[in-house]
């Protein structure tokens, strides 16, 4: 998979596009080590059902492991997402206003998502603080919360990072900057 | 703030910020996040925000989700879907319309592997829609049958819109997802009569195709022949018990890849490309259930769907009329809104009166299937058609949408039978205990 950003001449011409760069390549490794752990599952969930109908010994560690892993993956997977802009929304109107307009209500959006992405995070780190502190651990094989727990909240600082690249090319295209114009409409229908 | 009002308040919020282009899962969460500050105190919302984030990751159940999705992506990968759409041509091409038959018939079967609607319409567009072109089939008419073939994909399991449904309303996923089987066969039956139809009464629009010999459709029924195993193994496999969705959604997942690698065409840098765009899909679903999840505890704990319920009972209308309601509510809301949104906001209301009123869940979750894909192929918000017009440049949205009405018509004629006879939902689910 090709990075996001190759080949796009608005980033990179200047410190805040080669962060963004470099932030879409972070994203796009992790989302990678998202994608091995779905593999993962779906490998250990196959061989969980031949073994057990094959040898009647099934693993007893199917159930903990998805559940560790699938937190994982989402969290993992989310900074990549968030860069190329591929969260669901409606843009029945968004998508007939002039690209300013676009940015402006664009920019106030990301604003908002910015902040309630910033508490979630927090709480994600808070949490598992708390799974550390209690020492949870799941109940066959033993294996602690905690640090599951604190990568996940690392990925999603990648959904926060994501967010605020969206406000530099919204600011970018306010300022009359004609390759931030592009990206910014580029993203609409990613949106 | 009396709840009823703060509620009107969080919903205007959602409904603003998803106008104004806020990602869904942000629209619902920043509302409910709000609200729940309201009734709540600082710390416990933040609390059960953290919680509610966390606990959506790591949720077993959920797992069936990203499964199915793997499964869906390598089949379309490996053109898994241009198999089936020679098979069903090789029976059907020498009727007229027969192409658009075999288009509704290779996206029923390809429904079975693949449990997304949009999924089904852009692969069944990139292998039907040339050989219509070519036909001179009306496009109007030929871009219609991709969209109306495209809506089963969330009816025939595997569907994740019954897997979300079931999750969110606690009701058994395989029961879900069994109970669209013959209603998936019935609405295909439907659509492929609505072609009939349409072409009996309007000739021009599809012209009749060379016939196949026995030979062309022997050697295309043996190409599809390991699809259709796969699709046996899944279905049969969740019927008679051998596997938990989860696993029925991974062995199926394997499946796929092992036909993809068959087929030779299917690379290493395609499955990592299919399972980083899965990871991609899975992450965006979880961070708008994640905002359901909020937006759902913010409702309960506001009351909201007890004092709903209260005025529905009200209503002169009795238990039939109540129904009729709010399927004409869903009608209406599935032509302006995006479909899962729309089920994640309404299910939480709509869903407790109709079992205060005594309907069955599992029937319900098909009925609102129905709902779903007739809001997919709706004007003027109808996603399926503007996929395809995406797909296909060329032809005006109005011929598209001129194209779909019979589609419409027909899933408007099983959500009646479902209401006559609603066995043709339960029937098959209830075979399996």
């Amino acid at each position: 998979m090709d990075d996001p950003h190759q080949g796009d001449p608005a980033i990179g011409a200047e410190p805040a596009g080669a962060l963004d760069r470099l932030n879409g390549r972070i994203a796009l490794w992790l989302a990678r080590a998202a994608a091995l752990m779905l593999a993962a599952i779906g490998l250990m969930t196959f061989c969980d059902v031949f073994l057990r109908y094959v040898f009647s010994q099934p693993f007893n560690f199917t159930v903990e492991f998805t559940e560790i892993m699938m937190g994982l993956m989402v969290f993992l997977a989310i900074g990549l997402a968030t860069h190329e802009k591929r969260h669901i929304g409606v843009d029945a109107l968004t998508m007939r206003l002039s690209p300013k307009t676009y940015a402006l209500l664009d920019l106030a959006m990301s604003a908002i998502v910015l902040a309630m992405s910033c508490v979630l995070v927090w709480q994600l780190f808070l949490k598992a603080g708390v799974l550390l502190q209690k020492g949870d651990y799941t109940q066959i094989q033993k294996v602690p919360y905690w640090p599951g727990a604190y990568i996940m909240a690392f990925g999603c600082l990648f959904l926060i990072s994501g967010i605020v690249f969206y406000i530099v090319r919204d600011i970018r295209m306010l300022r009359h900057d004609p390759h931030a114009s592009t990206t910014a409409n580029d993203n609409r229908s990613g949106v | 703030m009396d709840p009823a009002l703060l509620s009107l308040v969080v919903f205007a919020l959602l409904f603003i910020f998803l106008t104004l282009g806020m990602p869904l899962g942000f629209a619902m969460l920043v509302p409910a996040f709000l609200g729940l500050l309201t009734l709540l105190d600082l710390r416990a919302a933040l609390a059960l925000l953290g919680n509610t984030t966390y606990e959506t990751g790591k949720t077993y159940d959920l797992s069936v989700l990203p499964m199915f999705l793997i499964m869906g992506q390598i089949a379309s990968s490996a053109g898994l879907s241009e198999k089936m759409f020679r098979c069903a041509n090789a029976w059907l091409c020498h009727r007229r319309g027969g192409l658009a038959q075999s288009t509704v018939v290779g996206s029923a079967i390809f429904s079975a592997i693949c449990g997304s609607n949009i999924a089904t319409a852009v692969t069944m567009c990139k292998v039907s829609l040339p050989q219509m072109r070519a036909a001179k089939y009306d496009l109007g008419f030929a871009t219609g049958a991709i969209a109306g073939g495209g809506t089963l994909g969330i009816l025939i399991p595997p569907s994740t819109l019954a897997v979300l449904y079931g999750i969110l309303t606690d009701t058994s996923i395989i029961d879900v997802l069994m109970a669209g089987t013959i209603p998936g066969i019935i609405l295909t039956l439907l659509f492929m009569a609505a072609i009939a139809i349409v072409t009996r009464l309007h000739p021009e629009v599809a012209p009749i195709g060379p016939a196949a010999d026995w030979g062309e459709r022997r050697a295309a029924t043996l190409a599809a022949m390991p699809s259709f195993a796969l699709i046996v193994v899944i279905i049969g496999g969740l019927y008679f018990g051998i596997f938990s969705p989860t696993e029925g959604a991974s062995v199926g997942a394997c499946g796929a890849l092992i036909l993809a690698i068959a087929n030779r065409s299917y690379t290493w840098t395609i499955l990592m490309d299919d399972l980083v765009e899965t990871a991609k899909l899975t992450a965006i679903i979880f961070t708008i259930l994640i905002g359901a999840f909020l937006f759902n505890n913010f409702l309960i704990i506001a009351g909201i769907p007890t004092l709903v319920a209260g005025w529905f009972a009200a209503l002169p209308f009795g238990k039939l009329g109540v129904l009729v309601l709010i399927i004409a509510i869903y009608i209406l809301l599935g032509a302006v809104m995006d479909e899962l949104a729309m089920v994640l906001l309404t299910l939480p209301i709509f869903f407790p009166i109709l079992m205060k009123l005594g309907y069955d869940p599992v029937w319900f979750g098909i009925i609102l299937t129905v709902l779903v894909e007739m809001g997919m192929i709706c004007p003027p918000v109808g996603i399926l058609v503007f996929v395809i017009k995406g797909m296909a440049p060329d032809v005006p949205i109005e011929r598209i949408y001129a194209g779909i009405f019979p589609y419409l018509y027909s899933c408007a004629i099983l959500i009646v039978l479902l209401i006559i006879w609603p066995d043709i939902a339960l029937w098959l689910p209830s075979t399996m205990r």
